[in-house]
C-alpha cells in the first residue's frame, strides 16, 4: 500500500474510532436512563447501560483496528 | 575515482534543469480567489440579505439578521406533498412524511448529473482510450487501487459499489458549496439532511448484510452472533462466546447509526458555519472556509464509501478465518516459524 494510502486510511479508522465511541456510549447511557426511568432507579441502569456502551464501543473498535491494521501492514508471505 | 566523485562529475556535466517555480497556478489560484471574493461582494450589494420572513428590500441589522437569514432548520423544505397530509414541525429532526423534499429533488439533480456525465465519458468505448475515457479508467481504477489497499484483495468485487457511493456521496456534498443550492427552498445539500444520509446508511448496511448471509450462509453469518459451538469447549467458554456475539449483533445495527450521523454532522455543520461566517465577514474568510469545505466535503465522501467496503469485508469474513488467522499469527510471533511448519505432518 502506497504512504499517502495508508495514511487516508489512518483518517477513516481514527474518524471512526471517535464515532463508534460516541455513538455506542450515547445509546447505552439514553437506554439505562430509560430503564432507570421506567423502574424509578435511577441512576443503577444508567451507569450500566455506560459502562455496556462504552465497553461496546471498545469492542468495536478493536475489531477494526485490528482489521484496517491487516490490511495495512499484511503478513509477510 | 570512488563511486561519489562519479556520481558527482555526472551531475556536474548533465543539465541542470531550472526548477519551476509554478508561477502560472500561483496566479490562477490567485484569479480563482480574486473572482470568488469579488463575486461575493457583488452578491451583496445586488441581492442584499433581508429578514427571514420578511420580503427582498426589508432592512436587516446586522450580524442578528444576517446569521438568522443563512440558518437553515435540518429537516427540508418539502417541495411536493401528497394532498391531506400534514407537515411535521421543522425543528423534528427524524419525521415520517412521504414527500419529495428539496434534498431529494437535488440528489435526483445530482444523480443525474453523475449518470450522464459518466455514460458520455465511456460512450463508446476503444480499446486505446480517449480523452473522457481514459479520464473516466484513470478514475476508476485510482479509487479500485485505493479501495483494495485499504480493505484488502476481498474487497475487489465490490468496488463498483463503493466507486458508485464515493461519486454521489462527494457530489451531494459539493452541490451545498454551489451558490443557488441552499439560497432557494428547492434546492438543498441532499447529505445536510439527516433523513438522506440514513438512507443511505441504510443502503450500506442492507447490502454489507446481504452479503454476510450470501456468502457465509444463513447458519453460518448468524453463527457469528450466536456462537452456539463454543460450548463445546464448556459452559464458560460458550456463555462468554455468547456474550461477546449478542455484543457484536448490537454493534451491527450501530454501523448505519454512526455512518449517516458522521455524514449529515458533517456536511450540515459545514453549511451552517460557512453561512455564519459568510453573512459575518462577507468576502475574505469565506473565500478560505469553502477550500476547507471542498477539502472535508471529498473526505467525508471517501470515509463513507472506505467503511461500506470494510463493513462489506468484515461482514464476509467467517469467524473461524478470522481467529485462524489470529492463532496462526500468534504462534509464529511465539516461535518465529511459518505457519505451514506448524502443520501436523500427514
Amino acid at each position: 500500500m502506497t504512504e499517502s494510502g495508508r495514511g487516508w486510511g489512518y483518517v477513516v479508522l481514527f474518524s471512526e474510532i471517535g464515532v463508534s465511541l460516541l455513538v455506542t456510549t450515547l445509546i447505552g447511557v439514553l437506554v439505562g436512563y430509560w430503564v432507570d426511568k421506567q423502574l424509578g432507579t435511577l441512576p443503577v441502569f444508567l451507569i450500566v447501560g455506560f459502562l455496556v456502551g462504552a465497553g461496546a464501543g471498545t469492542l468495536m473498535i478493536a475489531r477494526l483496528i485490528s482489521r484496517f491494521l491487516k490490511s495495512f501492514d499484511p503478513p509477510a508471505p | 575515482m570512488s563511486s561519489e566523485q562519479v556520481v558527482t562529475t555526472e551531475v556536474a556535466e548533465a543539465p541542470v534543469p531550472q526548477p519551476r517555480r509554478g508561477r502560472g497556478l500561483s496566479s490562477r489560484w490567485f484569479l480563482i480567489i480574486g473572482a470568488v471574493i469579488v463575486f461575493n461582494i457583488i452578491a451583496l450589494i445586488v441581492v442584499p440579505p433581508f429578514p427571514k420572513e420578511g420580503q427582498p428590500g426589508d432592512a436587516c441589522a446586522f450580524p442578528v439578521c444576517f446569521i438568522e437569514g443563512t440558518l437553515e432548520f435540518p429537516a427540508p423544505h418539502v417541495v411536493w406533498a401528497p394532498e391531506g397530509s400534514t407537515a411535521p414541525a421543522a425543528d423534528q429532526l427524524i419525521v415520517f412524511y412521504p414527500s419529495i423534499s428539496s434534498t431529494i429533488f437535488t440528489m435526483w439533480i445530482v444523480m443525474a448529473i453523475v449518470l450522464i456525465v459518466s455514460i458520455l465519458l465511456v460512450r463508446g468505448s476503444t480499446l486505446i482510450p480517449r480523452r473522457g475515457q481514459n479520464v473516466f479508467e484513470w478514475f476508476y481504477e485510482f479509487l479500485s487501487d485505493f479501495g483494495v489497499g485499504i480493505a484488502g484483495p476481498a474487497a475487489r468485487p465490490y468496488i463498483p459499489l463503493f466507486a458508485a457511493f464515493f461519486l454521489l456521496i462527494l457530489f451531494s456534498n459539493w452541490s451545498g458549496l454551489v451558490p443557488p443550492v441552499g439560497r432557494i427552498e428547492e434546492l438543498r445539500a441532499p447529505t445536510s439532511d439527516v433523513n438522506i444520509t440514513l438512507g443511505l446508511a441504510l443502503v450500506s448496511f442492507t447490502y454489507f448484510e446481504f452479503q454476510g448471509f450470501r456468502r457465509l450462509g444463513v447458519r453460518g453469518y448468524l453463527g457469528k452472533f450466536f456462537p452456539v459451538y463454543e460450548f463445546k469447549k464448556g459452559v464458560s467458554a460458550g456463555g462468554i462466546a455468547m456474550f461477546v456475539g449478542l455484543v457484536e449483533l448490537m454493534l451491527e445495527f450501530v454501523k448505519p447509526v454512526t455512518l449517516s450521523m458522521r455524514l449529515f454532522g458533517n456536511i450540515y455543520g459545514g453549511e451552517v458555519a460557512l453561512g455564519v461566517i459568510t453573512a459575518l465577514t462577507i468576502a475574505f474568510i469565506p473565500v478560505g472556509l469553502l477550500g476547507l469545505e471542498v477539502m472535508l466535503n471529498a473526505i467525508q465522501a471517501l470515509i463513507f464509501s472506505i467503511l461500506t467496503l470494510m463493513f462489506i469485508v468484515l461482514a464476509i469474513e467467517s469467524h473461524e478465518h478470522e481467529e485462524g488467522h489470529a492463532a496462526e499469527e500468534a504462534l509464529e510471533a511465539l516461535h518465529g516459524t511459518e505457519s505451514a511448519a506448524l502443520q501436523p505432518a500427514s
